[in-house]
C-alpha cells in the first residue's frame, strides 16, 4: 500500500516530475538537428534575408543604356540650347557624383537600327532598359519654348517589365524630365511635399522593426511546431499512454514544456539581437525587465495554442499541416515582419486577429525607448493570451482514451 | 481471505462500446496476486482495450474494475493505482535520442518510489548498452528496456501489452526469462499475447478472448483437459502410396491427414495406440514413425472459436 503523502512531499514529487520532463526535453533538443536549426539557424537566416531585402542600403547603380539619335548641332543659329545633351547630363553623363546620387550609370548603346529593332537588341544583349532620344527631339523642345501650340517633345523608354528595377529607372527619368520642365519652362512649384518621420518612430529603420518581430516569429514557430510534433509523436509512440498510467499530471507536463520553450525564447532573443547588431548595427536602446514577461507569456501563448491544435488533430502529419497553415499566414499577416500599416484596411483588421501581432508589438515597443509608452496595451493582451491559451490547452488535453 | 487481499485484479461485467461496436462484452475475471495471467486472442479481439481500461487510461462503458484493492472509478484511488502499477504499452517507444540510462532516469523521476537504475539495467541485461541511445538499440533490446521502464517504480502489478510481438525467437525467449524473473520477485503480471506458445510457457492462467468476449479462463492444463479432447496418434510416412495404405487400414478409426501429410487418429478409447501399432505391423506397412501428442492451446482456441491462431513467432514468420 502506498504511504500517505504529506503536502510537502506532494510538492517535492511534483517539482521532481517537472524537472525530469524539462531536463529530458533539453537533452532531446540538444541532440536534435531540426530543433537546433529552428532555434539557432532559422532566426539568423530570416533576419539576414529580410534585413538585406528590405532594410539594407542599396549601393548598386542601375546601368541605363542610351541612344542619342538627335541630329541637333551645337551652334545652331536658331536654338542655342541643346536639350538632348542637357538631359543626358542631368541623368549623370560625365558627372559621377550626380550619377551616383541618382543610382544610375549611363552607357552609350551602339545599335544598328537598320538591321535590328530596339526590342530585339535588348533581348539579344539581355538589356533591361534603354533610353532613346529620337531624331529632332531637341528641336521639338526648343520649338515648345517659343510656340505654345507645338506638339509635346517625347523621348522613348524601352524596358523589360520582368525587371523590378525597370519602374525605378523610369521614375528617375521622369523626375529628371520634370526638373527640366520646371527649369526650362518656368513652371512654378505650387505644391510640394516635405518628408519627416513621425515622433513615435523617429530615427527607426527597418532593422529596428524586423529584429523584435523576427524574435517573436521564431518563438511562435519553434514553440508551436516543436510542441505539436512532440505531442503527436509521443501519442503515436505510446509515451502519452505511459504518462497517463503514471502519477505525472497533465499540468505538470504542460508546465515543463512551457518552461522549456521560455528558456529557448531567451536564447532566440539573444541570438537575434546579436545578429541584428553585428550585421545591420541594430541598437537595443533598453533592456526592460518586462521583456522577460513578453517572452514568458508569449511562449505560453504559443505552447497553449499548440496544445489546442494537438488535442483535435491526432496524427503527426496532419497536426504539422494544421500548425503550418496557422504559423505561416500569421508570420506574414500579423505585421511582425512587414508593418501592418502598409497593408489594406481589412488586412490590418486580420493582423489584429493573430496573437503574434500583440506579442511582437509588445516586444518591439519595449526594445525601443521612443516607443516604450506604446507597449502597455499589447503587453497586457500578451499576458492575457498566455494565461488563457495555456490554461485552456492544458485543460482540454486529454490523455485518457475514449 | 477477501477478494481485495487475495486478488490483484477483479473485473465484473466490464463492457466497452464504440457506438454499435462492442469491443469488450461482459468481461469478468479475477487474477490472483503473484501470478502471470495471459490474455490470449487474435488482433482485434479486445485485449488492448481491456488492458487499457484496467490500467486506467481508457474509459469504460460499464462494469466494475478493482485493481490492487482500489476502484478505478474513484479518482483518488486511481491516482494511487498509478503509483503501484507498471505498464508497457503496445508498440511502446521511449525517447529516441536519450540513452538507456537517461531514459530510465527520466521515467524514474515520474514516480515517487524508485529502484536503482543500475539494478534495472542488470535485470534486463543491458549493462553494455547503458550509454547507447534508444534509437540505436535492436528491437529485442528496446523491448527489454521497455520492460525495465515498466519496473522503475517497483510495481506490485505489471501490465505488458504484447511484450514480444515482432521479436525474433531468441529475443522472445530472452524476454520470457525476464518475465519469469518478475514472477519470482512476487510481482503479478498481466500480459496480452496472440502467441499460444508464449501463453503456454509463461502463464499460470490463460484467458481466451475472442471478439470482445472471454471464451474461457483456466490454467493451460485445465483448458486442454476441458476443451482439448483426446490425445492424437500421428503416423508419419514418406510417400503417398504408403499414406493411402495406412489410411485404408485405419479407416475404421476415422483417420485425418494433417498439413505435413501425416495420418492423425484421435485416441478416444483406451488401447487405441496399441491397436494402431498392431494393425500396421500385421499389414507390414513401411511407416516411418508413430508418435502421440497432447492437445495444445491452439487446439483449444480452434475448438472454442473455430479459428486458427498464430502459435509462435516462427509460425508467424513462415506465414
Amino acid at each position: 500500500m502506498p504511504e500517505q503523502e504529506t503536502f510537502t512531499k506532494k510538492i517535492y514529487l511534483s517539482l521532481r516530475r517537472i524537472y525530469g520532463q524539462t531536463v529530458s526535453t533539453a537533452i532531446r533538443w540538444v541532440r536534435s538537428g531540426p530543433a537546433l536549426f529552428f532555434t539557432f539557424i532559422y532566426p539568423i537566416i530570416m533576419i539576414l534575408l529580410f534585413g538585406y531585402i528590405f532594410g539594407a542600403t542599396d549601393d548598386s547603380l542601375y546601368t541605363l543604356n542610351y541612344l542619342n539619335e538627335d541630329v541637333y548641332q551645337v551652334g545652331d543659329n536658331t536654338y542655342a540650347f541643346n536639350p538632348a545633351n542637357q538631359i543626358l547630363q542631368n541623368l549623370g553623363l560625365n558627372n559621377d557624383t550626380l550619377a551616383e546620387s541618382l543610382n544610375l550609370k549611363l552607357v552609350q548603346a551602339s545599335i544598328e537600327t537598320s538591321s535590328i529593332t530596339y526590342n530585339d537588341w535588348m533581348k539579344n544583349n539581355d538589356i533591361p532598359y534603354l533610353l532613346v532620344i529620337p531624331s529632332g527631339w531637341s528641336a521639338a523642345v526648343n520649338e515648345s519654348k517659343v510656340n505654345a501650340t507645338a506638339p509635346q517633345a517625347l523621348i522613348e523608354y524601352y524596358y523589360d517589365p520582368s525587371y523590378t528595377s525597370s519602374s525605378i529607372v523610369q521614375s528617375i527619368i521622369d523626375n529628371v524630365l520634370q526638373e527640366m520642365n520646371i527649369a526650362e519652362f518656368s513652371i512654378p512649384t505650387v505644391v510640394d511635399v516635405v518628408a519627416s518621420t513621425t515622433p513615435n518612430r523617429e530615427g527607426l529603420t527597418y532593422i529596428d522593426f524586423i529584429v523584435p518581430g523576427m524574435i517573436m516569429v521564431t518563438i511562435s514557430t519553434s514553440s508551436m511546431m516543436g510542441m505539436v510534433s512532440m505531442v503527436t509523436e509521443d501519442r503515436q509512440s505510446g509515451k502519452i499512454d505511459k504518462y497517463s498510467a503514471s502519477p505525472l499530471k497533465k499540468w505538470e507536463w504542460a508546465l515543463s514544456h512551457g518552461l522549456w520553450h521560455t528558456c529557448t525564447s531567451f536564447a532566440i532573443s539573444i541570438l537575434s539581437v546579436l545578429t541584428g547588431w553585428i550585421v545591420f548595427g541594430f541598437q537595443l536602446s533598453t533592456i526592460h525587465p518586462l521583456m522577460i514577461g513578453v517572452l514568458i507569456f508569449g511562449s505560453m501563448t504559443f505552447t497553449g495554442l499548440a496544445l489546442v491544435i494537438s488535442r483535435f488533430v491526432k496524427k503527426t502529419e496532419a497536426a504539422m499541416a494544421a500548425t503550418m497553415s496557422f504559423v505561416f499566414p500569421q508570420m506574414f499577416l500579423s505585421g511582425a515582419i512587414l508593418p501592418a500599416e502598409i497593408m489594406p484596411d481589412f488586412m490590418q483588421t486580420i493582423a489584429k486577429i493573430f496573437p503574434l501581432y500583440y506579442v511582437s508589438e509588445a516586444m518591439r515597443n519595449m526594445m525601443l525607448e521612443s516607443t516604450f509608452h506604446l507597449a502597455w496595451v499589447p503587453l497586457g493582451i500578451t499576458i492575457g493570451m498566455g494565461v488563457v491559451f495555456f490554461t485552456v490547452g492544458s485543460i482540454i488535453t486529454d490523455w485518457r482514451k475514449e | 481471505m477477501s477478494d481485495v487481499e487475495d486478488y490483484a485484479i477483479v473485473v465484473e461485467d466490464l463492457v466497452k462500446k464504440y457506438g454499435d461496436l462492442i469491443a469488450v462484452n461482459n468481461l469478468s475475471l479475477k487474477i490472483k496476486r503473484g501470478e502471470i495471467f495471459a490474455f490470449l486472442g487474435p488482433n482485434g479481439a479486445g485485449k488492448t482495450t481491456a488492458i487499457e481500461i484496467l490500467e486506467g487510461i481508457r474509459k469504460k462503458t460499464s462494469g466494475k474494475v478493482i485493481v490492487l484493492g482500489k476502484d478505478i472509478d474513484k479518482r483518488k484511488e486511481l491516482d494511487q493505482i498509478k503509483k503501484i502499477i507498471g505498464t508497457l504499452p503496445q508498440e511502446f517507444n521511449t525517447h529516441l535520442n536519450l540513452t538507456v540510462k537517461e531514459n530510465l532516469r527520466f521515467w524514474s523521476r515520474m514516480y515517487g518510489k524508485n529502484i536503482p537504475i543500475e539494478d534495472l539495467i542488470a535485470l534486463v541485461k543491458l549493462e553494455d548498452k547503458a550509454n547507447v541511445q534508444y534509437k540505436n538499440l535492436s528491437g529485442g533490446l528496446k523491448r527489454r528496456l521497455g520492460i525495465a521502464i515498466s519496473l522503475v517504480n517497483d510495481p506490485e502489478l505489471v501490465f505488458l501489452d504484447e511484450p514480444t510481438t515482432g521479436l525474433d525467437p531468441r529475443a522472445r525467449r530472452e524476454t520470457w526469462e525476464i518475465i519469469k524473473g518478475l514472477k519470482e520477485q512476487g510481482k503479478t503480471i498481466f500480459l496480452t499475447t496472440h502467441y499460444m506458445e508464449e501463453a503456454h510457457v509463461l502463464a499460470d492462467n490463460v484467458g481466451i478472448i475472442y471478439k470482445g468476449e472471454i471464451m474461457d479462463i483456466g490454467t493451460p492444463t485445465e483448458l486442454i483437459d476441458k476443451h482439448g479432447g483426446a490425445n492424437k496418434i500421428i503416423v508419419r510416412c514418406n510417400d503417398q502410396e504408403t499414406r493411402d495404405q495406412i489410411y485404408n487400414i485405419l479407416f475404421e478409426m476415422g483417420p485425418l491427414e494433417n498439413d505435413d501429410g501425416d495420418i492423425v487418429i484421435s485416441a478416444k478409447k483406451k488401447g487405441s495406440i496399441s491397436k494402431v501399432v498392431d494393425l500396421l505391423e500385421e499389414n507390414d506397412v513401411p511407416y516411418s514413425d508413430i508418435v502421440t501428442q497432447r492437445p495444445t492451446l491452439e487446439d483449444i482456441f480452434l475448438t472454442l472459436t473455430g479459428e486458427i491462431l498464430i502459435t509462435s513467432t516462427e509460425t508467424e514468420e513462415k506465414t
